[in-house]
């Protein structure tokens, strides 16, 4: 049986690899989880709006 | 005493009347817009049998309610024989997006069977609560691009949409707040969800059929447990490098190990789940 990944985030943060966010991430096969990184969840909201204002 | 002659000509102003009154509501309501003068039908269904001799025998006149519903009738079928160019429509851009259709305005003549692009079709405010209930059929099944097609509605629910043949579903119903349901949606490996389901907040009921290729995020939506595990079965088990995203507290309360722990995303029902589709990565937010 093959064991998943499971990686995360403290209190109040999100984790990311630029790509991908959430406060817990099942990893798949062979993805590295050195690749993520935590930020708060205000940059988060942040990222988030400036996709809106993008497309706005 | 009126004459049957005068009888006759007062009948043909009233009937003329009735009519044109059925007529305008017809207009208004076909343009998704409210008359604002209702015009109650009087004309009494009548028989006059001419007393003088050499003239017709007997005339029958309608009610006036029969006579104003065939001027409204007339309206709405010129209104939709012409907008749907009676049935040949193709290209559905664009057409019932904005705030002035409303479920009672919404009554399309002829089946929808678009090709093409549907873009903001119901998009920008269209205040329909469930257009696809509105009587005729809707095929989308040919259709190549659905990017915006509810995009800012206020749609409430769809039946099933056919998408197979679609490549980009971007923003298909981004900023929609209101949407609740769809019953179906089938899609295609290669199909394209940037955005599709930004802001969907009060989405909880969605199938899929067809396999899920690309990255898609659904992570604004209150998802029933029906509807997560519809979307994890319908993962490619091929792609690469894909990401599905889900509200936490969505899958939390989905797959609860008991009623009210909402500790899902440790369960073991979900662990096997997920553990079908471990080519994908799976993030709850």
């Amino acid at each position: 049986m093959k064991t998943r990944t499971v990686i995360y985030a403290d209190d109040g943060m999100i984790l990311t690899n630029g790509e991908t966010y959430g406060t817990q991430i099942f990893l798949a096969d062979g993805e590295d989880a050195g690749a993520y990184h935590e930020i708060t969840k205000e940059e988060y909201e942040e990222i988030l709006q400036k996709e809106q204002k993008e497309v706005c | 005493m009126a004459t049957i002659a005068e009888k006759l000509e007062n009948i043909a102003e009233n009937e003329q009347h009735v009519w044109d009154s059925g007529h305008r509501v017809g207009y208004y309501a076909a343009k998704g817009e409210t008359e604002e003068i209702t015009v109650t039908p009087t004309l009494e269904e009548q028989e006059i049998i001419p007393t003088e001799p050499n003239l017709i025998s007997k005339v029958t006149v309608k009610s006036g309610q029969e006579i104003y519903d065939r001027g409204k009738q007339a309206e709405y079928d010129r209104f939709w024989d012409d907008f749907q160019q009676n049935g040949e429509r193709k290209n559905y851009n664009y057409e019932f997006g904005g705030y002035g259709w409303t479920d009672e305005t919404f009554k399309p003549k002829y089946d929808i069977c678009p090709t093409g692009s549907v873009s903001y079709m119901f998009g920008n405010g269209c205040s329909v609560n469930t257009p696809m209930e509105c009587g005729v059929t809707f095929d989308f099944s040919n259709c190549t691009s659905a990017s915006y097609f509810a995009y800012a509605s206020l749609c409430k629910r769809f039946g099933v949409l056919d998408f197979r043949k679609t490549g980009s579903l971007s923003y298909m119903f981004d900023a929609n707040y209101s949407l609740t349901t769809i019953e179906k949606i089938y899609v295609n490996e290669n199909s394209i969800y940037s955005y599709a389901f930004r802001n969907c907040r009060a989405l909880e009921n969605i199938s899929f059929g067809g396999t899920i290729g690309q990255t898609i995020d659904l992570h604004y939506s209150p998802l029933t447990k029906e509807s997560i595990t519809s979307i994890i079965n319908a993962l490619s088990t091929t792609s690469s490098g894909m990401k599905v995203s889900f509200l936490k507290s969505a899958v939390n309360n989905a797959f609860e190990t008991s009623e009210g722990l909402a500790d899902g995303s440790t369960s073991q029902e979900w662990l096997d789940l997920i553990a079908t589709k471990s080519n994908w990565t799976i993030s709850l937010v």
